[in-house]
């Protein structure tokens, strides 16, 4: 049973002064085995508060971070799964499944995870799966500034995945999850 | 007649029209003349017709058999005439005849009308008619054309069947509205492609006539977009959430899923700050001096201490007095060796002899040190007399005291000989000593009868004393030094030493140089403290002693001379005052003091010595401090009564100031002591007293939270500032004050409401008050948000302040970063609530007020955007404020050095407008946004791959936004795209394996473009603001009525209904292709060219219908990825799988 914790867009200290108190609670070090972020932290200090969450954490670099050297993809193998991850705003246009889809194949991972758009999403296509864990802080974003703040986590067990979906909802936090599995892969 | 207006609207069309052919066939890798433009004139008068004659076209078409028929003898006969209406059976004979410049009959669909036209056209006898075969493309029922499925047949019957006929192609209308999609083109021409496989053709040799005016640019090409439905798509891939009832970041999780944290380190390195003490201590026994003898030392650790601190001591006095290289020393005494027998001990008269040289005291120091390595020698090697003899007359330089900056460093160096020799002494009476007894081994010190002089004892046994030498040896003044430092010997004759104490005391004070004697004394208690035991009579003698001098060096009027002797003897003082205070009692202590003269009643202070201050002040360093703490008051009123020339009083409250606080919890009568000095204070004129001592009870006042008496100091040290600037000791004191009671207070508000706080600030200057101001500033944000705007106003007063010392053009850096950051951080911590608009207006000041700081100029830009958005949020008459912001934005953001966060900050806002549905601004911040693109290279400098990545990722975004930019009528609406293209074309650093990826960017951006939805834009939850999310619509000629007033328009709502502009949006990205294609095939690495082509491939796929041009072009991608792919490639297998299951490449 495998936590990863899939956040991004917080856009720390631009647009957002901090996370949301009722996340900072539940984001308790030692729980969370991996930390995927989709980039716009902004800053060096959101880096290191992720950090103490958990020491294993992949950035890659959204247009707004300060830290130029965050690769603007990466890919990593948890268990059974190839996860890779984007920021989101180099996928044009933004969110399209089609083009994702594309950018899945570069990649090669069964599991991506993209943000931008600052708006939580699940889908599933021939490519696998992409997930956009939205903005953990609700910063407003290039389309709307109507955004709940959210983020997402993964357990991964085998080839079995349960996303939970954190988002606070009028001051309240609410948890959805997501199941899938994976097929067991063929080889090429 | 047709208007002339008309007739020259004709020729231009007909211009226009046929530019655009060219171009069109130039996309479409085609010579211009493959493509027939026929004109069509129907309804059209004679004249006209006539027009276009005359600017060079001949073909033209008619529909109606009779209009034809009229029309034709008018004209010239070298006209191409092509009949493109529906021709009935009986029309064909008139129409042949009237005609005989018909070049072609388009739009035959069926046997019976082709077997007419052959009859006719052979009864004529005219050359053989170009005939079309009209097919049905749109699918439609419909009067018009053969069923694609029957075309090969019919097409057979005219090519063989009809020999006055000459089959020349196909022929379409699409719809019967007459307007085309592109499956009727792709329908024509699978058509061809099969007629011309039955018929063993080439395709060339078969016409294709489709498509109005509107559309043939699109025929020609060959390109269309995908149509996509992008709500369908995501319903379809949306994988189905539901609640969780759990959840593994809830408090009642299992512990679990405690992780093991692999690759953490483990304790098991060695923490080189808790090394064992032990090793510590060891270390610390080995420093000693530099002497030779350690052995002959004793060795308790008591010895090893005094030496320790002796040794210390003297290096501090070397250092508070340090000797001055060019200084001469008016003394120097030749050192000869005396070559006289063992008996001469005494050579005064030598002494007498004027060998007296200049010499400096870098020279002077060098023979001393001679001196010591001869002594030292002699010794070894038994000359004991020369020992000596060089010795007296170390002994005797230092009772010339005539160079007094000299004397400490000549009493340091000069003791140092005497100890060395003392050493020697004793080692060697102590060697005497113990085997005197035959080898037995004596634990301690033998008595030995008076009666042997000390001499003896340093002889070896047999010798013969020279008595009277010895005698006048003794009563030598010179021998001070020399009897000091064989005092511990004193231990081999009796058990009690330091009955000498007394003697020795009595001896010095008949040194004549008062400085001489002075350090003598210190010498005389250092070797004190080396006996087992001694009282602190001597002590109190000594300092006794002092004052005399003192009194007698000062003789009540200290001059410039006086001063400094002075100062060389405090040294002296505060020794003896340290060995008479170590580990003492308090009831000793109070003997002491009354010893001293410091008696209980000071009025008789003054009388008993005039220079009594000093003492205190040694006493007050000295003293233990639970002491001072019991005592406080007695004290106070003690210093307070003694007020001399010798040193300051300040001086003296401020030491107690110091010492008291060292213990500030445990104080009792606090307030009586704080009062107290309140008092003394008002009696201070001068800032820099007043300051000195204020500062030094500064911690016991904020400790102990007198607010009031904190007061009373702050407006005592205001009433004493003057328009002249502050000294450096004030200025160091006054900063030293202020950080002292930023530390303290934990709240601005505080701060701000001490007295004078601001008014005292104002009169710091230089790094002083940037000191002060930094901390302030830093305090206040510490806090939290800044709310108050009295304390904005003057923080930010405070801010200027900082900024305005700061020296940019001259410091470097590193210097300025942390004040910098520091006002950064203010600015951002200011919190004006729903005050929006005096928000902006605070933004604006800032910027004016520090416009070196890149950083927070940067960060003003990123809090006007967050204003904006925070107004739109709150809706209502916000438009006013959001096109402020917009503006603050636009005049801020050029100031910025690096034009690449320029771009970045262009962009932000231009989402924010887009947001709030501005588009004249929309387009100015993307237009400015690419002017900065052009000047990177020169302003910002690409050097680094990271650079060039970026860069490519943010024009990656910017094509992002496009999809939501309404683009403009004039320049038509893919002005920008094509700017971008035009940016990657003009820039050298921009390798082919970015353009790449950029220019399917700029497809993709196309084919979004061309949608008839949006899959994102600007959203609102508004009702008074824009965008409709979601609006489909179909391709047709007619807006919907009752269509909401929309602010923004995407561009296919702009343009709707001018279907050039989707020709436009084509025929842009069909040359982009193009690009595409070019780029791939030339890029000379394997490698990167299967890269490149897969890429390309995909977003080719994705985004076009896979027809023709399209599909030719996915195909070669496609195979030159598989050429210079490896084997195993992932994304080529993938990328083939995704081909193969659309079906993409059938």
């Amino acid at each position: 049973m495998v936590l990863v914790l899939a956040l991004g867009d917080l856009h720390i200290p631009h647009r957002a002064p901090d996370l949301p108190a009722k996340f900072k609670s539940m984001l308790v070090p030692g729980k969370i085995q991996h930390v995927i972020c989709t980039g716009n932290l902004c800053t060096k200090e959101v880096h290191d508060y992720l950090k103490t969450v958990c020491p294993d954490l992949h950035i890659t670099r959204g247009e707004y971070d300060e830290e130029t050297r965050y690769p603007e993809t990466k890919t990593l193998t948890i268990g059974q799964f190839k996860l890779g991850v984007c920021h989101g705003h180099q996928v044009i246009p933004w969110g399209d499944l089609d083009s994702l889809a594309m950018l899945q194949r570069q990649l090669d991972v069964d599991i991506l995870v993209t943000g931008h758009t600052h708006q939580f999403t699940a889908y599933k296509h021939e490519a696998g799966v992409v997930i956009n864990p939205g903005s953990a802080t609700g910063a407003f974003s290039s389309i709307t500034y109507d955004v709940n703040p959210s983020f997402v986590l993964m357990d991964i067990d085998g080839l079995r995945v349960v996303v939970y979906v954190y988002e606070l909802i009028d001051g309240e936090v609410k948890v959805d999850k997501i199941d899938f599995k994976k097929t067991t892969t063929a080889t090429a | 007649m047709a208007a002339p207006a008309l007739e020259g609207a004709a020729v231009t069309a007909l211009r226009a029209v046929l530019h655009r052919v060219r171009l069109a066939a130039e996309r479409s890798g085609r010579r211009a003349d493959d493509v027939r433009v026929v004109a069509v004139s129907k309804t059209k008068p004679v004249s006209l017709i006539d027009q276009v004659y005359d600017a060079g076209h001949r073909c033209f078409g008619e529909n109606y058999v009779q209009e034809i028929i009229d029309k034709a003898p008018q004209l010239p006969e070298d006209i191409e005439w092509h009949f493109i209406g529906h021709l009935q059976s009986n029309k064909v004979k008139p129409l042949l005849t009237a005609v005989p410049n018909l070049a072609m009959v388009e739009g035959v669909d069926n046997e019976k009308v082709a077997n007419n036209l052959d009859r006719v056209v052979s009864n004529i006898g005219r050359q053989p008619l170009k005939v079309l075969v009209q097919v049905n493309t749109s699918g439609e029922v419909s009067k018009s054309g053969i069923n694609p499925s029957e075309c090969v047949d019919l097409v057979k019957h005219v090519k063989l069947g009809c020999p006055n006929l000459e089959f020349a192609g196909l022929m379409t209308i699409g719809m019967p509205d007459y307007t085309s999609t592109p499956e009727n083109f792709k329908t024509l021409l699978n058509c061809r492609a099969e007629i011309c496989k039955a018929l063993g053709m080439a395709e060339s040799q078969c016409e294709l006539s489709m498509g109005m005016s509107g559309d043939f640019e699109q025929a020609s090409m060959g390109v269309e977009f995908r149509l996509r439905d992008y709500r369908a798509e995501e319903r379809a891939c949306s994988l189905p959430r539901r609640r969780a009832d759990t959840h593994p970041l809830s408090a009642h999780s299992p512990s679990a899923l405690q992780v093991k944290e692999s690759g953490c380190r483990k304790d098991d390195f060695v923490d080189p700050l808790r090394a064992t003490d032990g090793i510590m201590a060891e270390s610390s026994n080995n420093i000693l001096h530099e002497d030779i003898a350690s052995d002959a030392t004793a060795p308790s650790d008591v010895s090893a201490q005094l030496r320790k601190e002796w040794s210390s001591f003297k290096k501090i006095l070397m250092q508070r007095f340090p000797v001055s290289k060019t200084t001469p020393v008016s003394v120097a005494r030749s050192v000869v060796l005396a070559k006289g027998t063992k008996g001469e001990l005494d050579d005064s008269k030598n002494f007498d002899e004027e060998d007296d040289k200049v010499v400096s005291q870098q020279e002077c120091l060098s023979k001393l040190q001679e001196l010591k390595d001869e002594i030292n020698q002699s010794w070894l090697r038994d000359d004991l007399v020369t020992s000596l003899r060089l010795s007296i007359k170390v002994a005797r330089l230092l009772m010339d005291a005539s160079i007094i900056q000299f004397y400490p460093t000549l009493f340091v160096l000069a003791t140092d000989i005497m100890d060395m020799l003392g050493d020697l002494v004793w080692a060697r009476i102590k060697q005497k000593a113990e085997i005197t007894e035959e080898g037995r081994f004596i634990c301690s010190l033998p008595v030995v009868p008076l009666s042997v002089p000390l001499w003896q004892l340093v002889y070896d046994v047999g010798y013969e004393p020279v008595t009277e030498k010895y005698e006048c040896f003794r009563l030598q003044k010179l021998l001070h030094y020399l009897e000091l430092a064989i005092l511990p010997c004193w231990r081999f004759l009796h058990n009690h030493p330091e009955n000498n104490l007394q003697r020795l005391v009595m001896m010095v004070r008949g040194i004549a140089d008062p400085l001489a004697s002075a350090y003598c004394r210190l010498y005389l208690v250092q070797c004190a403290q080396r006996l087992p035991q001694y009282d602190t009579g001597f002590l109190i003698t000594c300092i006794n002693d002092l004052k005399v001098l003192l009194m007698r060096l000062s003789d009540g009027n200290l001059s410039g001379n006086s001063k400094f002797l002075l100062t060389l003897v405090e040294p002296t003082i505060e020794y003896i005052m340290r060995c008479l205070f170590k580990d003492r009692k308090q009831m000793e202590i109070s003997s002491i003091l009354v010893a001293l003269g410091m008696g209980r009643d000071p009025s008789t202070l003054f009388e008993n010595c005039s220079c009594i201050s000093i003492f205190l002040h040694y006493i007050l360093k000295e003293l233990p401090i639970g002491y001072i703490c019991f005592n406080a008051m007695e004290i106070l009123h003690l210093i307070e009564c003694t007020d001399d020339n010798s040193f300051d009083q300040c001086l003296n409250f401020k030491l107690l100031g110091h010492r008291l606080c060292e213990r500030v919890p445990e104080l009792n009568s606090v307030h009586l002591i704080v009062d107290k000095i309140t008092q003394v204070l008002s009696c201070y004129d001068k800032l820099d007293a007043y300051l000195m001592v204020a500062d030094a009870y500064l911690d016991i006042i904020l400790e102990n939270q007198l607010g009031t008496c904190l007061n009373v100091i702050l407006g005592g040290i205001f009433d004493r500032l003057t328009e002249e600037k502050i000294g450096e000791n004030g200025l160091m004191i006054l900063q030293s004050i202020f950080l002292k009671l930023l530390a303290h207070f934990a709240n601005i508000v505080d701060i701000l409401a001490l007295n004078h706080f601001l008014d005292i600030l104002d009169m710091l200057h230089g790094s002083s008050r940037n000191s002060v101001n930094m901390q302030l500033l830093s305090m206040a944000t510490r806090q939290g948000r800044i709310q108050d705007p009295t304390i904005i106003e003057v923080l930010l007063e405070v801010a200027q302040a900082l900024y305005d010392g700061l020296d940019f053009s001259n410091m470097r850096k590193d210097d300025y970063q942390h004040p910098a950051r520091v006002i950064s951080r203010f600015v951002y911590m200011v919190e004006y609530g729903t005050e929006v608009e005096s928000h902006l207006r605070f933004l604006a000041q800032c910027r004016g007020a520090f416009a070196n700081i890149s950083e927070l100029q940067e960060m003003l830009v990123h809090s006007s955007n967050k204003l904006a958005v925070r107004a739109l949020r709150h809706g209502n008459n916000s438009i006013s404020f959001v096109k402020s912001c917009l503006a603050f934005n636009e005049v801020t953001v050029p100031a910025i050095p690096s034009v690449i966060r320029q771009f970045k900050l262009y962009l932000e806002t231009a989402e924010v407008a887009i947001l709030g549905g501005f588009i004249s601004h929309v387009d100015g911040l993307i237009n400015a946004a690419i002017n900065c693109l052009q000047s990177v290279d020169s302003v910002d400098g690409v050097q680094t791959t990271e650079d060039v990545e970026g860069i490519i990722s943010l024009i990656c975004k910017l094509c992002g936004i496009l999809v939501m930019v309404p683009g403009s009528l004039e320049q038509g609406g893919v002005c920008i795209p094509k700017r971008v293209v035009s940016f990657l074309d003009s820039q050298p650093w921009v390798l082919p394996r970015m353009k790449t990826k950029v220019l399917c960017m700029v497809v993709f951006l196309s084919a979004a473009l061309s949608q008839n939805q949006f899959l994102y834009h600007a959203v609102s939850g508004k009702d008074n603001m824009v965008c409709t999310l979601d609006l489909t619509f179909r391709v047709a000629p007619a807006l919907p009525t009752g269509q909401q007033v929309v602010k923004v328009i995407g561009n296919y709502q702009l343009f709707y209904g001018v279907r050039s502009y989707h020709q436009e949006v084509l025929s842009f990205s069909g040359g982009v292709l193009q690009d595409i294609l070019n780029i791939v095939m030339q890029e000379p690495s394997t490698a990167v060219r299967g890269k490149m082509a897969l890429e390309a491939c995909n977003c080719v796929a994705s985004s076009f219908k896979m027809c023709g041009e399209t599909l030719e072009a996915c195909s070669k991608l496609v195979e030159i990825a598989k050429a210079c792919s490896p084997a195993g490639d992932r994304f080529l297998q993938s990328t083939l799988k995704f081909l193969d299951a659309h079906q993409f490449l059938v």
